[in-house]
């Protein structure tokens, strides 16, 4: 994910961040980003009961 | 001679009814434990008309009213469960001077039964991420060493219930924030089945994931709280196989669930091992089993944790956003990047998450692995610009809404350590029936710091 991006994302939702506390938060939602991968590898690993 | 302070919840009960302690001499002597130990920074409040509340208890007993067990007893609530009447901030500048006009469901449930509300609880802000040096209250400080953090977010709970202030402190747990906090103080930690407290009046951190369920000084406590904090209803009491034997009873010991991660000191496993070899002793027939991995468990509840956090403070942040602590709005930003097709996405990982896990657990009437995988982790540690985490094998439990119960069980360089048991839903009296025999067995629980 780009700065400009998570800028952009935080900007729809009100929220303002600079300097140093944007930069920790946008290592953090990176890696909220892979955990939404994982999620996602692990459910093509088992059959969808709701689909 | 003792404290009356130190008598457990049941004792302090029995002596009431007796007539040989009053609540007031009870409260009088908790509240000179709260003002002994301020180092702690345990409390963000206590209750001005706490002697008032003693008074009315004992004047309801006296007249033969008995409304229910707590009565007279006295008890704390972290500051993210309102108390009416009383501060109720979360531990925030956001909501600085807000004082709660209506008890939450589990605090009227402890009120109903003349329960003394005796103060408020230090929390990491919004039971979000801590310790926060920059927040309107101190963080809490853990008794065993008060350089070391306390763990949270129901950091003042576990202060004040392993630094023999009160018996028994209401928490909140929506990723561990119960049972971590017990282990790195050395306090029992009891998180209930999904559903079985109720969380009205509790600030939501993640309504998906967040469960009300006690801290206190022993098993038979946590047991008798939580009986207290229900509605009853079709839930079995927590309290009902306390003291009975644990001979055959199974239980699975998931040691490479914890064991395996790098992360694990070497003394959590040690001590872990430890317990299962008393509990062995005790009757029950241990075996070793194996537990799904848990990182899918971390990353879905994540995911769910961050995007529901961020709608829960939608209007505050549009408000008062500068009030907040950076920590925590830093946090509450992560939650952007999860979008409702991701949501969506976890969400429907929980079902085959729950059913993977029960699968494992079936024909185990418990399931024992460790709470947290190290002891609290000094203050030094913290203040930098990233956050630190510290690794536990909680947040699973609160997916899948099983009961988790942490019980002390060792120290690691003079801090403790917590094992974690674990049952199907509605199975708390099964959890307490194990916690207590473990503690019957060991001298975890009767150690106190500085004694």
């Amino acid at each position: 994910m780009s700065e400009a991006e998570f800028q952009r994302l935080l900007q729809a939702k009100g929220l303002k961040l600079e300097g140093k506390a944007f930069e920790a938060a946008l290592q953090g939602a990176r890696h909220l980003r892979s955990e939404v991968a994982r999620v996602a590898r692990y459910l093509e690993g088992k059959p969808d009961k709701n689909a | 001679m003792t404290s009356p302070a130190d008598l457990t919840l049941l004792e302090a009960a029995a002596a009431l009814r007796s007539g040989t302690l009053t609540s007031r001499s009870l409260t009088e002597a908790v509240l000179e434990r709260i003002e002994a130990h301020k180092q702690l920074c345990a409390f963000t409040h206590v209750a001005a008309d706490a002697l008032a509340q003693a008074d009315a208890a004992d004047a309801r007993l006296a007249a033969g009213n008995d409304p229910g067990p707590f009565c007279g007893l006295p008890v704390a609530i972290k500051d993210l469960i309102d108390v009416a009447g009383q501060p109720a901030t979360c531990g925030s500048a956001v909501l600085a001077g807000r004082v709660a006009d209506a008890d939450a469901a589990a605090v009227a449930r402890l009120r109903a039964q003349g329960a003394v509300l005796i103060g408020k609880l230090a929390t990491y802000e919004f039971a979000m991420v801590g310790p926060d040096m920059n927040l309107p209250d101190p963080p809490a400080r853990n008794p065993w060493n008060i350089d070391h953090i306390t763990g949270g977010s129901s950091s003042g709970s576990a202060a004040a219930v392993a630094g023999g202030l009160v018996r028994f402190a209401l928490g909140t747990d929506t990723g561990g924030s119960v049972r971590s906090p017990a282990a790195y103080c050395g306090c029992v930690g009891l998180k209930p089945s999904f559903g079985r407290v109720p969380l009205a009046g509790a600030f939501p951190l993640s309504p998906s994931l967040d469960h009300v369920g006690p801290l206190a000084a022993t098993v038979a406590e946590a047991a008798l709280a939580l009986d207290a904090l229900g509605d009853g209803g079709h839930w079995r009491p927590a309290s009902a196989m306390i003291g009975k034997s644990i001979e055959g009873l199974r239980i699975g010991y998931a040691r490479r669930w914890f064991a395996d991660d790098p992360q694990c000191s070497a003394a959590v496993v040690s001590a872990l091992d430890d317990a299962a070899a008393m509990l062995s002793m005790r009757g029950a027939r241990v075996s070793l089993i194996e537990l799904p991995d848990y990182a899918p468990y971390e990353a879905a509840a994540s995911v769910i944790l961050h995007a529901e956090a961020l709608a829960a403070h939608a209007d505050l942040i549009a408000t008062r956003q500068a009030a907040y602590g950076k920590p925590t709005l830093q946090c509450l930003a992560f939650g952007a990047v999860v979008s409702d097709t991701d949501l969506a996405l976890a969400r429907r990982a929980v079902q085959p998450l729950t059913e993977a896990m029960t699968l494992a657990m079936a024909g185990h009437d418990v399931v024992l692995t460790a709470t947290t995988l190290g002891p609290a982790l000094p203050f030094s540690a913290f203040g930098g610009e990233k956050a630190v985490w510290t690794p536990m094998r909680t947040i699973a439990f609160n997916l899948t809404g099983q009961p988790a119960l942490s019980v002390p069980c060792g120290f690691d360089s003079g801090l403790p350590l917590g094992l974690q048991l674990v049952a199907g839903l509605g199975a708390e009296d099964m959890l307490c029936r194990v916690g207590h025999a473990f503690e019957q067995a060991t001298d975890h629980a009767a150690l106190r710091p500085g004694a």
